[in-house]
C-alpha cells in the first residue's frame, strides 16, 4: 500500500509540474488545504488513545531516540545552509521536515517558495527511500531508527519490523513523538524566514 | 502562519473530545485526498517557477540533505544513548 501511494504521490506531482509548466491552472486553495490538512493531523493526533498506550510502554528509551533524531536533523539543516549558503532557517526548515514529505514540500512551497518546497519534499522523500535500503544494512538497529524519522510508524515500519522485530515498538513511538514535532517545528521556523 | 497553529491546535482538541464521547472514526482517507491535492499544487508552483537546471539542482542537493540529516540523526542518536 505504502508503495502504491508513493507512485500515486510522484504521478500526481509529475501531473502538477506539467499543469504548472504549461500554465494550465491556477488556482490559490493552498492556504486552505495547509489548514485542513493540519486540522485533519491535529484530529488524528488527539484521537490517538491506543498510540499512547504503546507510548507509555516504550517512552524512556524513544524519547532519546528522538531526541537524537531531532538534534540530528537540526544540526544537518544548519551545518547545510552554511555550506550550500542557503536561508539557515529555510535550510533547517527542510532538514525539519524529518521523513515526511508530503507534510514538508507544500507548506515550504507556501511559505518559503517553489524551490524550497520542490527541496522540502524531494529530500524528505530520498529520506524514506533511503532508509528502506540502508536500514538493513545498519549494524546498531536500535540506534538505526533515527535515519526514518518521521517515517517509522508507517512506511518504513515493516522493514525495520522485519531485520529487527524487538526494535518495531521503539520505531512506531519514535515515529510517532517525531511526527508530533514536524507541524509545530515548521510553523515556527516559518516565522525566521 | 499563526493560523496553521490554531488549525492543528483545534483538530487535536475536536480529535480528543470526539474519542471522548466514543465518537470513532477515521482520517486516513480524508488526510490522504487533502494530501494529494497539496502535492498537486506543489507540482504546479515548481513547474510554473522553476527551469529544467534549477529542477537538477533540486535534486542534487536533496540527496546531500537526506543523506547528511540521515547521518547526523544516526551519530546523535548513537552519542546520546552512549550517554542517558
Amino acid at each position: 500500500v505504502g508503495l502504491i501511494f508513493g507512485f500515486i504521490v510522484l504521478l500526481v506531482l509529475f501531473a502538477g509540474i506539467a499543469a504548472g509548466y504549461f500554465e494550465l491552472i491556477y488556482a490559490d486553495v493552498v492556504d486552505f488545504l495547509l489548514m485542513l490538512l493540519l486540522l485533519l493531523i491535529g484530529l488524528d493526533i488527539g484521537m490517538s488513545e491506543s498510540r499512547v498506550e504503546r507510548f507509555k510502554r516504550a517512552w524512556k528509551d524513544a524519547t532519546i531516540l528522538s531526541l537524537g533524531t531531532l538534534l540530528g536533523s537540526l544540526l544537518a539543516g544548519f551545518l547545510m545552509g552554511i555550506v550550500l549558503k542557503m536561508q539557515i532557517f529555510v535550510a533547517i526548515s527542510v532538514a525539519a521536515g524529518m521523513g515526511w514529505y508530503s507534510l514538508t514540500g507544500p507548506f515550504l512551497a507556501k511559505t518559503a517558495g517553489a524551490f524550497a518546497g520542490a527541496l522540502g519534499f524531494t529530500s524528505n522523500f530520498f529520506r524514506e527511500l533511503l532508509t528502506l535500503i540502508f536500514y538493513p544494512k545498519i549494524k546498531d538497529r536500535m540506534s538505526g531508527i533515527s535515519i526514518g524519522g518521521a517515517t517509522t510508524m508507517d512506511s518504513t515500519l515493516p522493514v525495520i519490523a522485519k531485520f529487527s522485530p524487538e526494535c518495531s515498538l521503539m520505531a512506531f513511538v519514535h515515529g510517532f513523538i517525531i511526527s508530533l514535532f514536524v507541524p509545530f517545528l515548521l510553523t515556527l521556523l516559518s516565522y525566521f524566514y | 502562519m499563526l493560523e496553521y497553529i490554531v488549525s492543528l491546535i483545534a483538530g487535536f482538541f475536536a480529535g480528543y473530545a470526539a474519542e471522548r464521547r466514543g465518537l470513532e472514526f477515521s482520517t486516513e482517507k480524508p488526510m490522504q485526498t487533502v494530501l494529494l491535492f497539496l502535492i498537486f499544487f506543489l507540482g504546479v508552483s515548481i513547474g510554473s517557477n522553476l527551469n529544467i537546471d534549477e529542477m537538477i539542482q533540486v535534486g542534487f542537493l536533496s540527496l546531500f540533505f537526506a543523506v547528511s540529516t540521515m547521518t547526523l540523526s544516526f551519530l546523535s542518536t548513537k552519542t546520546l544513548r552512549r550517554w542517558v
